[in-house]
């Protein structure tokens, strides 16, 4: 007990410098201590709050709370800071928490701890009577910490007050004359307070916090409803952009002919776009609602809104899951079930890679599928280990590359749950015909070339010998695996692709004690789970892929259970 | 003559040592050779050879008159029984389905399903496992599962056998089976190949080739089982 002591006194003292800035460091390198604070809109309040008083820093950026990661560099930047503050709502409340932890609490301010009256999840701060409650928080805070600057930090406040009610005249006057009832629907709770205060009706919203969000086919079906039902207008956060939310919406809004508006902001400034500081925020806001205002929409679609929103996503979950399916009824037999776990952790590095040098996402994905194929391929030969040791070797790395590439990237807004739970009802029309005409080309090959892909992965010693050119059909099957893996992936995220790669077939190898009779079953379980899966995920209002890997998982649990070994 | 090595010598891929050095070997049409050879002593390498799976550094493989490694149709009638082990058991495969994939390699393929049928058929009862026809092979003892490799080999009606060890770990019945149906195929004319390092019972073989790297004697069993050579290298593999 006492050696732990120890350890822990040697453990504060070794951190001490890190954690607790010094006294010479209370001054920053324009003469003013640093208070780091998280989004950029909040760095805009705290510096026109705290104006001669601190110099302020955003820790986020452009980067998303959802994705931020704490590197040695950030962590050192967030210790070092005078003070660190941050608003407390959704994962930006984790990304707060993470630095009072590095921190260990020293002057670290959640400030929806001193205001009230507003709903912490809502972006209460978009409308100018929310942002005066932040910013006298952000007052008190500095207050607090500087009171020989309190006369500054009051005439400062007064000020911003003054600005705010500038801007709230301004906005009652631009949204004055257009058409009421002015209904809008967003993708977040961004605009719920705003609406609030200037007579906007919210109708909908996909995800009712700012945390982590997966989307489901009920909640896209019921956003759906309630925006053509009231014939508002969706306005697109540009927080969300290139996110799973973000294609669910506009892939849906596009087939069901309901009209896009924006971008709005409630976080991030865009200072390329004009867009500099909190107030034009505002206004950029004002006048996207206002011009949506302008044009009233009109719902067209011949088909049920049911149809509209699930039926391209079946479609493409159907194609994929079979072509997967059977192309993983022949590689489970050689072996590769852990395959495509690599396939899908290389193809993450490659997403990464393609979107920070703004390449083609499917093509990144699909090149660096092939890469991790054919390195665990050769290194396999090479070093005589065996292939499932070299395959985790291979994917361990190829996920660690693609975090290390993030955090590297400044400005990432990329989320890795979107990679992981892509959501099928975000399928286009172009995007479910594609998928459809590769899946038949799968299959037709899988069917043409059956013989030989048998024999090769169940006697390859007696395939070689019979003449078969084994080298050509393990590479063959490498590459088609990897394609279609790829595919899946990016059609309906990782875990459904690499589940139909492998549940579907183990399960057919109990059920099955022919070629023939396995090669159906490892299409039918996938085509009858993925109608049983969308149903479900209907009914019970959850993630479409990932209910259907559980109809999977279920099947094969059934099926191990009642059928004796094969 | 069905096959004829001359001067064959092979290495393997970082290995200073060949795996086979001159090997000058031949064997007739309608003979059973039992090739022999402590582990390491190039029996493997040397059905590859005569497959054409490996490229020899000096000499030449001559099998039914062609080059194996560049005439890939001569392999079709040349039927190779692997080790059981080698084959997946978890494979979604009848004993029927098998014996199909050399019913469907052979150089005198099955014209309709019936044709097809009965030749697997045949192929199983010389092995005596027809009534296993329909027997998913995971549900095979080692015995049966080696006679329906045999069988499989039968359906390919080749002009030459190469078996690899197929009496590892099978029962006396099993063998005296696979024996039985070999023993046939030699007096139909066909060349049989068998490679083993422990076998019981010699006689049923024309000849013995022992190898090790270099062919150390070739003969009648009895003549060279009595090779001091031999048992030496015998007695040192027993030790």
């Amino acid at each position: 007990m006492r050696g732990l002591s120890a350890l822990s006194l040697i453990a504060v003292v070794a951190f001490v410098p890190l954690l607790v800035p010094v006294a010479d460091s209370d001054v920053g390198s324009k003469g003013l201590p640093t208070v780091l604070v998280t989004t950029e809109v909040l760095a805009d309040l705290a510096a026109k709050v705290g104006r001669g008083v601190v110099r302020v820093e955003s820790v986020l950026g452009r980067t998303s709370p959802e994705t931020f990661t704490l590197t040695p560099g950030t962590a050192m930047k967030v210790a070092d800071a005078d003070a660190f503050l941050y608003v407390g709502y959704g994962s930006e409340d984790k990304v707060g928490r993470l630095a009072a932890d590095v921190r260990r609490g020293v002057r670290t301010f959640r400030l929806l701890d001193v205001i009230e009256g507003v709903n912490p999840n809502e972006a209460f701060w978009a409308s100018p009577k929310g942002a005066l409650k932040l910013a006298e928080a952000i007052g008190l805070v500095l207050v607090q910490l500087y009171p020989e600057r309190s006369d500054v930090i009051a005439r400062n406040l007064e000020a911003l007050r003054r600005e705010l009610s500038g801007l709230d005249a301004w906005i009652r006057s631009e949204l004055e004359s257009t058409r009421r009832p002015l209904r809008v629907a967003t993708i977040r709770p961004s605009l719920n307070a705003f609406a609030r205060e200037y007579g906007l009706e919210v109708v909908a919203r996909l995800a009712d916090h700012f945390g982590t969000y997966e989307p489901n086919a009920a909640s896209t079906l019921h956003f759906f409803e309630r925006v053509s039902g009231t014939g508002a207008v969706i306005l697109m956060e540009a927080e969300e952009e290139g996110s799973t939310l973000a294609e669910v919406v506009s892939a849906n809004a596009r087939r069901i002919g309901i009209r896009l508006a924006g971008p709005i902001y409630y976080e991030r400034l865009d200072p390329e776009g004009g867009i500099s500081s909190y107030e034009d925020m505002v206004r950029w806001n004002v006048r996207v609602i206002a011009s949506a205002a302008a044009e009233p929409t009109e719902p067209r679609t011949g088909l049920p809104l049911i149809a509209a929103v699930l039926l391209p996503g079946f479609v493409a979950l159907l194609a994929v899951s079979v072509s997967t399916s059977l192309v993983g009824s022949f590689a489970v037999m050689r072996g590769w079930a852990i395959f495509g776990d690599a396939l899908s952790h290389g193809a993450i590095a490659g997403l990464v890679a393609a979107y920070l040098v703004g390449f083609d996402f499917y093509l990144g994905a699909l090149a660096a599928g092939l890469v991790v194929a054919l390195s665990v391929s050769y290194l396999e030969r090479r070093t005589g280990l065996r292939g499932d040791l070299v395959i985790a070797v291979t994917f361990t790395s190829m996920l660690a590359l693609a975090v290390v590439m993030l955090s590297k990237s400044g400005g990432a807004t990329l989320k890795l749950e979107d990679v992981l739970f892509a959501d099928v009802t975000a399928s286009t029309e172009e995007g479910v015909l594609g998928t459809a005409v590769f899946s038949l080309g799968v299959v037709a090959f899988l069917l043409a070339f059956r013989r030989p892909l048998l024999a090769y992965v169940t006697d390859p010693y007696w395939s070689e010998a019979a003449g078969i050119r084994t080298a050509l059909v393990h590479y063959a099957l490498l590459t088609l695996l990897s394609v279609t893996v790829i595919t899946a992936f990016m059609t309906v995220g990782a875990i459904p692709a690499v589940a139909s790669m492998i549940i579907p077939p183990a399960t057919a190898l109990l059920l099955s004690s022919s070629p023939r009779s396995y090669l159906i079953a490892s299409a039918l379980i996938p085509a009858l789970s993925a109608a049983a899966g969308v149903a479900a995920s209907v009914l019970f209002d959850t993630n479409v892929g990932s209910t259907v890997v559980l109809v999977y998982a279920v099947t094969f649990v059934a099926v191990a259970l009642t059928r004796r070994r094969p | 003559m069905a096959v004829k090595v001359f001067g064959l010598t092979v290495f393997y891929n970082g290995n200073s040592r060949p795996a086979l050095e001159d090997v000058t070997v031949e064997f007739r049409k309608g003979e059973m050779v039992l090739l022999m050879g402590p582990n390491g002593a190039g029996k493997s390498t040397l059905i590859r050879a005569i497959l054409g799976l490996v490229r020899p550094a000096a000499g030449r493989v001559e099998v039914l008159g062609t080059d194996p490694a560049r005439d890939r149709s001569v392999r079709r009638r040349i039927a190779y029984v692997p080790q059981a082990r080698s084959l997946n058991v978890q494979a979604p495969l009848r004993v029927r389905d098998l014996v199909e994939m050399g019913a469907l390699l052979s150089p005198r393929r099955p014209d309709h399903d019936g044709e097809l049928a009965r030749r697997i058929e045949t192929a199983l009862e010389s092995v005596g496992l027809l009534d296993k026809i329909n027997a998913r092979i995971a549900h095979l003892s080692g015995g049966q599962l080696a006679r329906a490799l045999l069988a499989r080999a039968l359906a390919q009606d080749p002009e030459i056998y190469l078996l690899d060890e197929p009496f590892e770990s099978i029962d006396a019945a099993s063998e005296a089976a696979v024996l039985r149906a070999l023993r046939s195929e030699r007096e139909r004319g066909k060349l049989v190949l068998v490679t083993e390092h422990h076998i019981t019972d010699f006689s049923e073989f024309d000849r013995i080739v022992f190898l090790n790297r270099r062919v150390i004697a070739s003969g009648r069993p009895d003549e060279v089982l009595s090779n001091r050579s031999v048992t030496d290298l015998l007695l040192a593999g027993h030790r």
